[in-house]
């Protein structure tokens, strides 16, 4: 055994305190910067739920986590999603925030998933399988449902029979001018869905380099971003395509690449956020101009945003390969860095990679996360 | 136990330094073990290998200096090796850095917050190798940027390493010289802490429900396999089926133990699927303390797996003929007031168990000798 005496070994010990050559001021201000960096705990409280509580089988397993889409049904302000893992789910999360699994959408294997909900109280669902034919399914919202014990649902999805052929649903919207649902496919493609007599056709095509994110006012237009960031309205009646002189905001040199994650539409307005250089900006339909709100964090990417109803915006942003997200707010003071998403009930998780992100009737905030084996997070804002 | 059984050889070059998680027998026949300083903030993990002829123990690398990585820039520092050191057939020691030491000036590190934090994020695990030919050290790099690799195994058929990442526990894969990475993908909520080669033809680890994941070493096919290491009753098995310590037996199973778990399992390939066993604990006699662990498998010749129990009285060494499929009690290991006790164990030629200490500062390398 040595008896070696105990020495320091002062050139690798814990950490030296000061640079070689630095002086006072300037190691004030490094480890200033050392505390002006990001808020650690989420700012509001945090929920985190696994999809493996089940009331109904079969369960979701841990590696058909990766949920493709939220809606939320505004009648009774319940959640739905999907998942895309080995088996496709659907489900909802009832009052009670109990997860219940609606069952396995029985297509091989889906690369996305688009969710929408129709005047007729069904929840429609874009599933894209390995062959890359995508077909529309329907769940009844409005199937009986008691979250008291003993649990039981009898919902069911259910086949409309119509198939997209070789192509992928990466949007989908309802249009409550007509009622219809819009599709817009990685083809480029713009689908009209006829809920009433249950037909899909093609109604107009993209130019190429389109953002994968559509919405609609309400009036018969849809909107959409163009290559280079050109936002851009097609009226449903005329199928007549408008540019806008207007563009996504993008950093100097980077026009090219500007394109939106996501795009809604409020009261006149158009919403949206870039998914490179992570800008949030409004576009004003009526004026045609673009307003940059600017950059929430560091993060290269806004995931996705929420407009709640007071007007104030709630965003979640991350980077590629970097994980953990944070979530911001946009309000009259402007940004706000809120913090990861970090949940400590009923589970203890981390939103990795957060992706999708829904406004429930009463304020709170779904957010999914697009890992995999991602987790459902639900977020309360802090008053 | 017989005090004679137990040697003790400490770190006294680093007595600041308080925990050693890697250990591994190098094809020098010297024990490999990683030394790291988990609690001081701005610490740093160091290097050494232990000369079972001399008896002596050889401080190899300090970890700040061959990565490079400043331990006063403020960032979270390459404080940590964990179970990280791969053994190569060309006399090479590889490893990865991880990080669970606070930036200098913190009280703690917070592996999620401070992920993307801009001042006090980790720069990435690097990836070295120690060669003993010519008794050089040489960094590959940051193989993954802002965070640490914990677990780290080595395919040589395959020609690549398989690590995982915390805190996001992705798994993932690169070549020999830490390049080509190939992301494979979140595989557990918590990172794994133990994956086995087996035969270079898969790769078998656990998510933190113990779901056995198996991985074709060849064809990068990620597999949930269904089957669930056992867990006590009152869990669903997270993180107490969550495989801990893994070992490729004499008979060709995979032989391995859960981290709050008092059972040894086994498994192994039978086709497309992996079959299962629970061998419980089948004490020769009854041991008076409450199991909490078992930790550090290693075989011997005689087929014999030792391991270390770890109980409310303190660790016992034990072994487990499969042959006879009894477990022998070898005695509580306490000397000089010292209580021994190790998560991964290498054995030498002549049958002595090595360990090194998780509780003790500084820091011991532990042998035990059965045959003294």
């Amino acid at each position: 055994m040595s008896n070696k005496k105990i020495k320091r070994r002062t050139a690798t010990g814990p950490g030296i305190p000061s640079k070689e050559g630095e002086s006072p001021e300037i190691r004030k201000l490094r480890l200033e910067r050392q505390y002006l960096s990001q808020p650690f705990i989420t700012e509001g409280s945090v929920f985190c739920f696994s999809l493996l509580d089940q009331i109904k089988g079969p369960s979701i397993m841990v590696n058909d986590y990766k949920i493709a889409d939220l809606v939320v049904y505004r009648k009774n302000g319940v959640l739905y999603g999907a998942t895309s893992g080995d088996e496709n789910h659907l489900f909802f999360m009832d009052k009670k925030k109990m997860i219940v699994d609606v069952g396995i959408v029985e297509a091989k294997t889906i690369n996305s998933g688009s969710m929408s909900i129709g005047y007729d109280s069904m929840l429609y669902f874009a599933a894209t399988d390995a062959d890359n034919n995508t077909i529309i399914l329907k769940h009844d919202l409005d199937t009986d449902y008691t979250d008291q014990y003993p649990l039981n649902y009898s919902g069911d999805i259910e086949e409309t029979g119509l198939v997209i052929e070789k192509d992928m649903v990466v949007g989908a919207v309802s249009n409550s001018w007509d009622k219809n649902i819009y599709f817009l496919t990685a083809n480029g493609k713009i689908y009209q869905f006829d809920i009433s007599k249950k037909i899909i056709h093609e109604i107009f095509e993209l130019e190429s380099g389109f953002s994968k994110s559509i919405c609609a006012d309400g009036s018969g237009n849809l909107f959409m971003v163009l290559s280079g960031g050109i936002l851009s309205r097609l009226n449903v009646n005329d199928r007549k395509l408008a540019k806008s002189t207007s563009r996504v905001p993008s950093q100097k040199g980077r026009e090219y690449l500007a394109g939106a994650e996501k795009i809604v539409y409020e009261n006149g307005k158009i919403y949206g956020c870039t998914s490179q250089d992570s800008y949030l900006f409004s576009y004003v339909v009526e004026s045609d101009k673009v307003f940059n709100f600017g950059k929430p964090d560091d993060n290269y990417d806004i995931r996705s945003f929420i407009v709640e109803k007071d007007g104030r915006i709630y965003g979640v942003t991350s980077t590629k390969g970097r994980g953990l997200g944070h979530l911001f707010l946009y309000g009259e003071n402007g940004f706000r860095d809120l913090g990861n998403i970090a949940g400590f009930m009923p589970l203890t998780g981390w939103c990795n990679e957060p992706s999708k992100m829904v406004v429930g009737n009463d304020g709170e905030i779904f957010i999914s996360d697009g890992d995999n084996r991602s987790k459902l997070f639900l977020y309360f804002p802090k008053i | 136990m017989d005090p004679k059984k137990l040697d003790y050889f400490t770190f006294y070059e680093h007595p600041e330094n308080d925990t050693s998680w890697a250990l591994s027998m190098g094809i020098d026949k010297k024990v490999y073990i990683g030394l790291c300083m988990e609690f001081t903030s701005g610490g740093i993990a160091q290097l050494y290998n232990f000369d079972t002829e001399k008896e002596k123990l050889n401080h190899l690398a300090d970890i700040a200096e061959i990565t490079g990585d400043d331990p006063a820039s403020g960032r979270a520092t390459q404080g940590k090796i964990h179970f990280s050191l791969c053994p190569a057939s060309d006399l090479k020691m590889y490893g990865s850095t991880h990080a669970t030491t606070a930036p200098v000036g913190e009280p703690f590190w917070d592996p999620y917050s401070m992920l993307n934090d801009g001042y006090k994020y980790f720069e990435g695990a690097h990836l070295y190798y120690y060669d003993s030919k010519n008794y050089d050290v040489v960094d590959y790099g940051v193989i993954v940027p802002r965070q640490g690799v914990p677990l780290l195994t080595l395919s040589e058929g395959a020609e690549r390493f398989f690590g995982v990442t915390y805190p996001l526990a992705h798994l993932f894969v690169c070549n020999m010289k830490g390049r080509g990475i190939i992301d494979l993908g979140k595989v557990s909520e918590h990172y794994p802490i133990s994956m086995v080669n087996y035969k270079d033809k898969y790769i078998f680890t656990s998510d933190s429900y113990g779901q056995i994941i198996k991985v074709d070493a060849k064809k990068l096919k990620v597999d949930y396999t269904g089957v669930f290491l056992s867990h006590p009753n009152w869990s669903d098995g997270r993180l107490t089926g969550w495989m801990c310590d893994s070992v490729v037996g004499p008979d060709d199973s995979v032989y391995c133990c859960g981290y709050l778990n008092n059972r040894l399992m086994r498994f192994w390939p039978e086709g497309d699927e992996v079959r299962f066993e629970d061998l419980g604990y089948p004490l020769e006699e009854p041991i008076d303390a409450n199991i909490i662990r078992i930790l550090a498998l290693s075989f011997d010749t005689n087929s014999n797996l030792f391991h270390i129990l770890a109980t409310d009285k303190g660790s016992y060494m034990m072994s487990y003929n499969i042959g006879q499929g009894i477990i022998k009690n070898h005695g509580l290991m306490k000397k000089d007031g010292l209580n021994a006790t190790g998560w991964r164990s290498a054995i030498d030629e002549k049958g002595r168990v090595y360990f090194a200490d998780v509780g003790n500062i500084p820091v011991n390398l532990w042998r035990y000798d059965p045959n003294k």
